[in-house]
């Protein structure tokens, strides 16, 4: 069967721009009279300050302000839940990049050498390097408060019984890598002064009414003095979700000092050294199970390197401790998740949210038991995984869609034809091994419990008066297809074509606040809230259709852009609907809302309904890895996504083949290279992501398209399971190439021949 | 200051540069050519790619003063009559998401394109290597370079 979105084949709205070069990004955006920004910033991720001398820096031509903390006259406690982050450093610096000082001139270049001319004097500290020694009595404290920041548990079922009953126990502590973005477009923001005292802020970022939030706070002013429009954003995968918050309000902050509209982008090393990351991982984790190979218990305890600022880590730790068990029915569970200072690179959100961490180690665990026991690593998932027989998840919720996830299994085998690869494990080709490994997942779309009161989304549906119709939505386009999918659902849900509707960039004076863009939740909420909006309205014009069609109200229909009465079969079309609309003075606009409904959970034990509901994930990767260099060449990917209905196609192919290479990358060559806290391979020179050389041959996909009540026509989300599961199959693998366990990701050349050369 | 002259996009245009003044930023500044962006500003990313004298450059590597006298075509360029097949073939295909890397991509592809009028994939990847996207995975872009080819007829591949 070939799958088929609900789209009519149109390109995405932004496809055109984007192809012509004609998008305007944030970086083209210019101003009469605006000021270039830049950020003087720590060298070292642990000291004290001993002086910020700006008297040499005021002297340059063309700079007009430079902002410290105790010049900045802002609320200079920044953190995004928890105050512990300042916008300007004060006393001590935490990380490499913490602000130190604020420069705002005519020319970039006067900005630079105004920073070159700052007398900066800090005393370095001890710090804090190590995730598995932060805890240790005596290690350097990152805030006053200690380094244990936060903790997260599940706790299920009788663990004493598990650990008495079983034959078997697979053990290990894992060391799971961090990532960088590496969006395209790097943070930036303009600030512009508004005559009446107000500022907009235009930004590059996922989420528009974290910024209006946070630089209203950081301005000490009402929420509607701030307007922030979201400029077209050049990739964002997480780092968009909350960091741009912090070059806003730096601009923010020299704009009011100024009264100037002021830019600030940040450039690349600076970037990637400053902004949020993906969490590296410490992971000991155990598995308890019978020589049949029946799992009966789950502990593990995860370790989540935070760096310096809380940022989102504990949102982030929380998915992560929900996550830990996998897709995967268990009796007894015992996770302890932990949230951690260090002096490292600022940990965040990244597309998964901590469960490709947490994947790769319940999905090499759970192949480790295979082989000690000697069944075929997909009949142990079959035999374990949720099902319809065994659909309680480890937060205790009966899934009422299990089933999906056994469907999913027998698609993965069947598209990657597993048997023939699996028996074939280890084939020898000169210097290189080939293996085959997979990996699964359940994800929670939408937020968790935790962050559940941000579940909500919004949007404005206007019909104009020549029938076009106007929409906004609150949830942003980052390149994922947004757009696309919001028009898509709005053409469906009034019966038109897509061609009569235009979609705006987010603005949030359009809209209400309608959460953040992340969670792969955008189609689900903003698909919702469009819905709602859609159904108002055409409650308003069936009603003035039926008196055109001379029928009841609840009788009409819209179908191709025809209001039809069922009854009588006579038509009347949108256009003379609406103008009538308009002749009786009818509202033509209608604000959309969705709200997730209220669920109950308890943070303890980690039991209770966690998210609205989950999809499935998975992928199978071939590969061969050169025992000489330790190289890896994927050969061929699978991915098989429980996606609901598909609303478009292309869309969600786009996800899949972006999210497998993404994951590819982590996997294999994305490698934090840090001394104290400072990434040495900062720049796309020496931190290198996927090219074109580096895409798979072959990349299947397949998709089970069973509808999700919740969903906005049955859909789900995409966005991140796409990535979930790539590490988990490259590290299974790889481990399968080889004949070893592996406990590491990424799997980079140097790492593979350390693990072949390890003894055992 | 010194006077120099580009062909830009077909056009002659006089401009004053600094003997510093780098290339990707007289075009988006002095000259008001955006398409060209900056993602490193160290000629690993590959979205400032231009054409310079028909070859493919990174215009964050390059002085503007040495291009005097030189021929520079851009994305604004390419398709200043209209839609070419290639833009039509990455649209068709959802080639872009972020469309960030786009204008980089659509040089190195062009350029390949008119090299190459049938180039296998192999030949494909390597004329984009030097261009990195984050979002598509490259598939979609491949694809539309080799369909492009593929579908083109007497009036050429473009």
């Amino acid at each position: 069967m070939k799958n088929k979105g609900l789209d009519s084949g149109l390109p995405r709205p932004d496809a055109v721009a984007k192809a012509c070069g004609k998008s305007v990004y944030l970086p083209d955006l210019k101003f009469p009279g605006m000021l270039h920004a830049v950020v003087v910033s720590s060298p070292v991720a642990s000291g004290v300050i001993k002086k910020i001398d700006i008297s040499e820096a005021l002297k340059v031509s063309g700079v007009k302000a430079i902002l410290t903390a105790e010049n900045a006259g802002i609320n200079n406690k920044i953190g995004m839940i928890y105050d512990d982050q300042s916008l300007l450093a004060e006393d001590k610096v935490r990380m490499v990049g913490d602000r130190l000082a604020l420069i705002a001139a005519t020319s970039l270049e006067a900005a630079m050498e105004a920073r070159d001319r700052m007398v900066i004097e800090i005393d370095e500290m001890p710090g804090v390097y190590d995730i598995r020694t932060a805890l240790n009595d005596g290690s350097p404290k990152v805030h006053e408060s200690g380094n244990l920041f936060k903790e997260f548990f599940v706790k299920r079922g009788d663990f004493e019984d598990a650990v008495v009953k079983a034959d078997v126990v697979i053990e290990d502590d894992y060391t799971i890598g961090g990532q960088e973005h590496a969006y395209l477009e790097t943070q930036g923001t303009v600030a512009f002064p508004v005559h009446d005292g107000s500022y907009r802020i235009y930004s590059s970022t996922q989420c528009p009414f974290y910024v209006r939030f946070r630089v209203a706070r950081m301005l000490g002013i009402p929420h509607n003095m701030i307007r922030v429009i979201q400029t077209v954003t050049g990739g964002a995968f997480g780092g968009k979700e909350d960091y741009p918050d912090e070059p806003a309000m730096c601009a923010a902050a020299l704009c009011k000092a100024t009264g100037k509209p002021v830019r600030l982008v940040l450039p690349r090393v600076y970037d990637m050294q400053c902004s949020t990351k993906r969490h590296s991982m410490a992971i000991k984790h155990k598995l308890y199970a019978t020589k049949g190979g029946k799992i009966l218990g789950v502990k593990a305890e995860i370790l989540v390197d935070a760096g310096a600022y809380a940022g989102l880590s504990t949102i982030v730790a929380e998915r992560a401790n929900t996550s830990a068990v996998g897709p995967y029915s268990i009796g007894a569970v015992d996770v302890h998740t932990k949230v951690i200072y260090t002096n490292n690179l600022f940990g965040g959100p990244y597309r998964g949210f901590g469960a490709p961490q947490v994947g790769a180690v319940h999905e090499s665990q759970i192949d480790r038991l295979a082989m000690t026991v000697g069944i075929d690593p997909i009949k142990i998932r079959e035999m374990n995984g949720l099902s319809r027989e065994n659909p309680v998840f480890s937060s205790g919720e009966v899934l009422p869609q299990a089933h999906i996830y056994q469907d999913m299994l027998k698609l993965m085998k069947e598209k990657s034809n597993w048997d023939d690869h699996y028996n074939a494990k280890g084939k020898v080709d000169g210097y290189w091994r080939e293996g085959i490994g997979l990996g699964t997942t359940i994800y929670g779309v939408n937020l968790h419990w935790g962050g559940s009161r941000l579940d909500r989304g919004a949007s404005l549906v206007s019909i104009l008066n020549d029938g076009s119709v106007s929409l906004a939505v609150g949830v942003t386009e980052m390149g994922q297809g947004n757009l696309a999918a919001m028009r898509t659902i709005c053409a469906n849900a009034f019966g038109i074509s897509e061609e009569l509707i235009r979609i705006e960039e987010v603005d949030t004076a359009l809209v209400p606040d309608s959460g953040p863009t992340v969670a792969s939740r955008s189609v689900m909420s903003g698909g919702n809230a469009v819905i709602d909006g859609v159904k108002q309205l055409n409650e308003r014009l069936c009603s003035v259709a039926a008196k055109i069609l001379k029928v009841e109200s609840d009788t009409v229909i819209c179908r191709n852009g025809q209001f039809i009465s069922p009854k009588t079969e006579e038509t009347t079309p949108w256009k003379k609907v609406v103008e009538m609309l308009y002749l009786k003075k009818i509202n033509p606009s209608a604000i959309g809302w969705y709200r997730s409904e209220d669920r109950i959970y308890d943070p303890e034990t980690g039991q209770g309904r966690a998210y609205a509901f989950y999809s499935f994930g998975g992928h199978v990767v071939r590969l061969r890895v050169d025992t000489q260099t330790g190289a890896i060449d994927v050969l061929e990917t699978t991915a098989v996504h429980d996606v609901g209905q598909i609303i478009n196609l292309v869309g969600i192919e786009g996800q899949v083949q972006g999210g497998t290479v993404q994951g590819l990358g982590w996997a294999i060559m994305e490698d934090f290279r840090m001394h104290k806290g400072k990434m040495l391979n900062a720049g796309f020179t020496d931190y290198s992501i996927p090219s074109s050389m580096d895409v798979p041959a072959v990349m299947n996909m397949a998709f089970i398209e069973e509808p999700e009540p919740q969903g906005p026509f049955g859909a789900k989300g995409i966005g991140e399971p796409s990535f979930i599961s790539v590490g988990a199959a490259v590290l299974n693998a790889v481990s399968n190439a080889l004949g070893r366990d592996i406990s590491v990701l990424p799997l980079t050349p140097e790492k593979v021949i350390e693990i072949i050369t390890e003894k055992h | 200051m010194k006077k120099i002259t580009y062909k830009l996009n077909g056009e002659i245009r006089h401009l004053h540069v600094e003997p510093n003044d780098v290339l990707l930023d007289v075009l988006r500044d002095k000259l008001g050519i955006k398409s060209p962006k900056c993602g490193c500003d160290r000629g690993d990313c590959g979205a400032c790619a231009v054409l310079l004298n028909g070859q493919s450059v990174r215009s964050c590597l390059i002085l503007a003063i040495e291009c005097d006298g030189m021929e520079i075509e851009t994305v604004e360029g390419i398709g200043s009559n209209g839609l070419t097949r290639l833009q039509e073939k990455f649209i068709e295909l959802n080639s872009f998401q972020c469309g960030y890397c786009a204008p980089g991509v659509t040089i190195s592809a062009t350029e390949l394109l008119r090299k190459n009028p049938n180039p296998t994939m192999d030949e494909v990847k390597e004329a984009i290597a030097g261009n990195l996207c984050r979002c598509t995975g490259y598939t979609p872009i491949i694809d539309a370079v080799l369909k492009t080819a593929k579908e083109g007829d007497e009036h050429g591949k473009l």
